[in-house]
């Protein structure tokens, strides 16, 4: 009998309209754990190479892991996966909140969606039990009115639903996927993927548990955890501050990016910082299931042009960043506007802010015109241009429409030089994070299958001087200067990514389970052990990490990347113009001998393809092969 | 007693200095001699050790502090 998980994966295929379940045996379980593993498994088995991604062949992957459903604080998270229509490269995208445990509870470790139906469908899965329903009723609805109608449908209001917008539904390429209004599988344009098969929604509604190996254990892991993150400084941070207390921070030490990251300090940043927003818009805190830092916040403000309310999510630091300083926009109110129409309407806010700072850039630059944008003007701080284009974008309306298929697409479509301003890896908009302060995170935006993904990579910051001591575990002993470019900073990335890679594997909270959080590697270990009665070690999980890792390099060496899609964005090889950071640049080749480096650190060839070497150490040659 | 401090920005180079505070003082009397507000606190060590808001400090202890300027 399994500990920590079900043994059962579930099929839709909504072509013909049929399900099924798989039961993979241990050894797989073991071999992949989930999240990120179990997504790159089933992408490499079951879609051809040079697949559109918005075809029906494409699979669409809502993996757990087997330790989600065990009440610790930050182990609930889960994570979609795809082919991504935004970089055409490997796609996951992570979040919190109840979907991931409640599809536990419901009988299933992760779900596999193929085909694409007819006509517009949602799946209610209810204790081991699938139904393909009809959504015409649903289609055209925002999130909230999708989550309301839903749960008046299945006259439920414990039911978990996972929704697109219309943002999915018109296959916008950044649309994302929500969870309860306030959790959201953001990146990579998994929405888009979603709307294409013609599934607005995933019900679940679940009442059993997966067995616990040591369930005495398990609760003596998660009271150690809750009281240690009700003293520990970074999590106490962000349970009274939640993700805005970052940004005035990272302002002062010079890379919040501003103005499509021509600039690393915002001189209206203290407008958009935590005190300010706990004075004017904070309503309450809320969280994810089972977790006790509470970090999220829900906002609320009913007077004025800009109406808050507290059930659609409130702004983050990527949001503040996002339709703030990247747009040069220091009105916090709009921002936080803007982001509950990007919630409603299913629009990943980081790609959002990063596709209407490249407008606005390319309106001050004389390369779009009122002529392009239907007589509106694009500067920089109108939070009105902002909004409009939130909306024209979700509608895919006007210049709406070019800028929905992200800054790299949109520029080929408006040429005339554009391409100049558009910032992306690999197809993706870049996090808020300016690489020029935090070398390894650039390594890591580089190196990400994803594209520019600031999730799966150690922050430099957080390990200067004695902060290092938290990686000892790890083998790493230096102090990490966040500017260097050298073979520590090389050795730093390499091992803090499987570190952090492990938690998009387990489906793990970064805000609990990364190395400076409460939770530390020794009892990580421990949990693992106790949810899932294996005898794991670090150098395992660590080792499964790698293989994700792996498995995902794989799939984009057949999609047809290759080293020359791991590298930076242009204005990152310049030297930053303003601010504490001024001056500083990352040289480009450099950086390429870094990325080269880690190639050989990793057992890849010249072109970053894992050797044979590597994949048989990894047990994946038979994947390569496929 | 004395504590040394280590305050880090960006750049991998601290603000260094030694603070004098009366015996059984605490990590948070220690913050507030800096004029540091909680807010611009994201991670604390002594002696390459997790600290903590209310610990109580020791002569000789060194501080590490560093902003919450990790990822978001």
């Amino acid at each position: 009998m399994p500990y920590g998980y079900n043994g059962k994966i579930l099929h839709v295929d909504l072509t013909r309209g049929t399900t099924r379940v798989e039961e993979p045996e241990e050894k797989w379980y073991r071999t992949y754990m989930g999240g990120t593993g179990f997504v790159a498994w089933y992408l490499l088995e079951h879609l051809a190479p040079g697949t559109d991604p918005l075809a029906p062949e494409n699979p669409l992957i809502f993996a757990t892991s087997v330790v989600v459903g065990a009440p610790l604080s930050g182990f609930n998270r889960y994570v979609v996966g795809a082919k991504s229509p935004l970089t055409g490269a490997f796609a996951e995208t992570e979040a919190g909140g109840y979907f991931g445990p409640e599809l536990k509870f419901a009988g299933f470790d992760a779900l596999v969606v193929h085909g694409r139906a007819e006509r517009p469908v949602y799946l209610w899965i209810r204790d081991g039990n699938v139904e393909i329903r009809d959504a015409a009723g649903l289609w055209g609805l925002d999130n909230w009115q999708t989550l309301e109608r839903l749960q008046q449908e299945l006259g439920d209001s414990r039911v978990r639903v996972v929704s697109i917008g219309p943002a999915g539904e018109r296959q916008v390429l950044f649309a994302c996927l929500q969870n309860d209004l306030e959790h959201f599988n953001g990146r990579t344009g998994m929405g888009a993927v979603m709307g294409a098969k013609n599934l607005k929604a995933i019900a679940v509604r679940g009442t059993g548990k997966p067995a616990l190996a040591d369930p005495d254990k398990v609760k003596e892991i998660a009271r150690w955890h809750n009281e240690r993150i009700k003293s520990h400084p970074p999590n106490v941070g962000l349970t009274k501050f939640g993700t805005p207390g970052l940004l005035k921070s990272i302002n002062d030490a010079g890379f919040l990016p501003t103005r499509n990251f021509r600039e690393g300090w915002f001189e209206g940043a203290e407008a958009l910082s935590a005190p300010v927003y706990h004075e004017t818009i904070f309503h309450s805190n809320s969280t994810c299931w089972a977790c006790a830092v509470r970090c999220k916040r829900r906002v609320e403000r009913k007077e004025g042009k800009y109406p808050l309310d507290r059930r659609f999510g409130g702004a983050e630091y990527e949001s503040l960043a996002a339709l703030g300083s990247m747009l040069g926009n220091r009105d916090l109110v709009s921002v936080a506007y803007g982001n509950q129409l990007c919630n409603l309407y299913g629009l990943d806010v980081i790609s959002t802010g990063a596709v209407i700072a490249f407008a606005m850039e390319c309106f001050e630059q004389g390369i779009l015109t009122t002529a392009d944008t239907g007589g509106r003007e694009l500067r920089w701080g109108d939070a009105e241009a902002m909004i409009g284009l939130i909306q024209d974008i979700a509608a895919r309306r006007g210049l709406g429409d070019t800028l929905a298929l992200g800054v790299k697409r949109a520029a080929e479509r408006i040429g005339r030089g554009a391409e100049r301003f558009a910032f992306h890896i690999k197809g993706q908009e870049l996090a808020f994070h300016d690489g020029r302060g935090k070398t390894g995170m650039a390594l890591g935006f580089a190196l990400s299958p994803t594209g520019a993904d600031h999730i799966e990579t150690p922050h430099d910051v957080a390990f200067q001087g004695d902060g290092i001591a938290k990686l000892f575990p790890l083998g790493l002993f230096e102090p990490v200067d966040p500017l260097r470019t050298d073979e520590a900073k090389v050795r730093f990335f390499f091992l803090g990514q499987k570190a952090w890679g492990l938690n998009n594997v387990l489906a793990l909270c970064n805000f609990t389970s990364v190395p400076i959080h409460a939770m530390t590697f020794g009892r990580l270990v421990e949990a693992v052990a106790a949810i899932t009665g294996w005898d794991v070690s670090l150098y395992e999980l660590l080792k499964v990490a790698e293989r994700a890792n792996v498995m995902a390099r794989l799939f984009n060496n057949r999609e047809g990347f290759t080293a020359a899609d791991d590298t930076l964005i242009s204005r990152w090889f310049e030297e930053m113009p303003s601010g504490p950071l001024r001056g500083k640049r990352i040289d480009p080749a450099r950086f390429a001998e870094l990325v080269r480096l880690y190639y050989e650190m990793s057992g890849w060839d010249e072109q970053g393809r894992p050797t044979r070497g590597k994949l048989v150490e990894l047990g994946l040659e038979g994947l390569a092969r496929g | 007693m004395k504590i040394e401090v280590r305050h880090y920005g960006a750049g991998g180079r601290p603000v260094a200095q030694r603070v004098e505070l009366p015996a059984g003082s605490r990590m948070h009397d220690l913050l507030a001699r800096l004029g540091l507000p909680e807010a611009e606190v994201g991670f604390l060590l002594v002696n390459q050790g997790d600290g903590s808001f209310d610990r109580v400090l020791q002569d000789g202890d060194r501080v590490t502090i560093i902003p919450p300027i990790g990822g978001g």
